[in-house]
């Protein structure tokens, strides 16, 4: 299991489009990825399921994965976040 | 005129999902559709959201294209999440690059968790004032579970609300 958390700090938060973005990226991988905050946890490979954990900025969320290629995800996912949010 | 009406009103009374499980996704808006590739979003057309269609609305008045619940609204006002009966996740997004609005020009009807019927006011925006801020309102109407269903698209053109945009069967184990 690899993890990371990341501040959110998008003034708008994890809005639709950037999710799409996000969404296609953990799809790429095997693993089981999960978004948490204050231990609320959605798929990271659905786009409703990220969208309706409503994350805003200056949130905390952490995002977990469990699977063959979890080290691969965690990077590409923690790099991605540090871009768009 | 008369004809597009009582089409209208044809839809509104036909059950939300028929005895072969599909649905139909009505024009949530007056205006012009076109095919989801064809918006200038690049995320939207490559279908990143989700497979579907888009309405360049004549108005701002925008209805629900399905029966269901309203999963989520953006804070900005100008997006929307509906999940239908029959598990159809479809997103709704009034414009491009809207969302640095942070709500202005919106009005929202419904609240989060809400049932809704395919017809219903879900919201408005000041068509106008968005037009002379220089936003591309073009409204993707997209569907983020697609690859579960086979989607059957109407053609291009002049539409109104509640004329069909485009059906979705779900695919079964068989195909």
């Amino acid at each position: 299991m690899k993890q990371f958390q990341y501040v959110i700090k998008d003034p708008n938060g994890l809005h639709a489009r950037p999710a799409g973005l996000l969404v296609q990226q953990a799809q790429k991988y095997e693993s089981r990825i999960e978004l948490s905050r204050d231990g609320k946890s959605a798929s990271l490979k659905r786009l409703f399921a990220v969208m309706g954990m409503n994350v805003k900025c200056g949130e905390t969320v952490e995002v977990v994965a469990e699977g063959p290629d979890e080290e691969a995800a965690i990077q590409t996912l923690e790099a991605f976040f540090r871009e768009n949010f | 005129m008369s004809e597009k009406k009582g089409f209208f009103m044809h839809l509104m009374g036909k059950q939300a999902v028929p005895s072969d499980g599909s649905e139909i996704i009505a024009a949530p808006l007056d205006g012009r559709a076109i095919d989801i590739t064809e918006v200038s979003d690049k995320v939207f057309a490559d279908k990143i959201l989700g497979d579907g269609m888009a309405v360049i609305p004549d108005n701002g008045r925008l209805y629900a294209p399905i029966d269901g619940t309203v999963e989520n609204l953006l804070e900005t006002k100008h997006a929307l999440c509906m999940v239908s009966a029959g598990g159809v996740e479809l997103l709704i997004h009034v414009g491009r690059d809207t969302v640095s609005l942070n709500g202005k020009h919106f009005t929202m009807h419904v609240e989060e968790g809400q049932k809704v019927k395919r017809g219903q006011l879900l919201l408005e925006f000041d068509r106008e004032a968005l037009l002379s801020e220089g936003f591309d309102l073009a409204t993707p109407v997209v569907v983020s579970n697609s690859s579960e269903f086979v989607m059957e698209k109407s053609a291009s053109g002049a539409v109104s609300c509640g004329d069909v945009l485009f059906r979705l069967v779900p695919k079964t184990a068989n195909n």
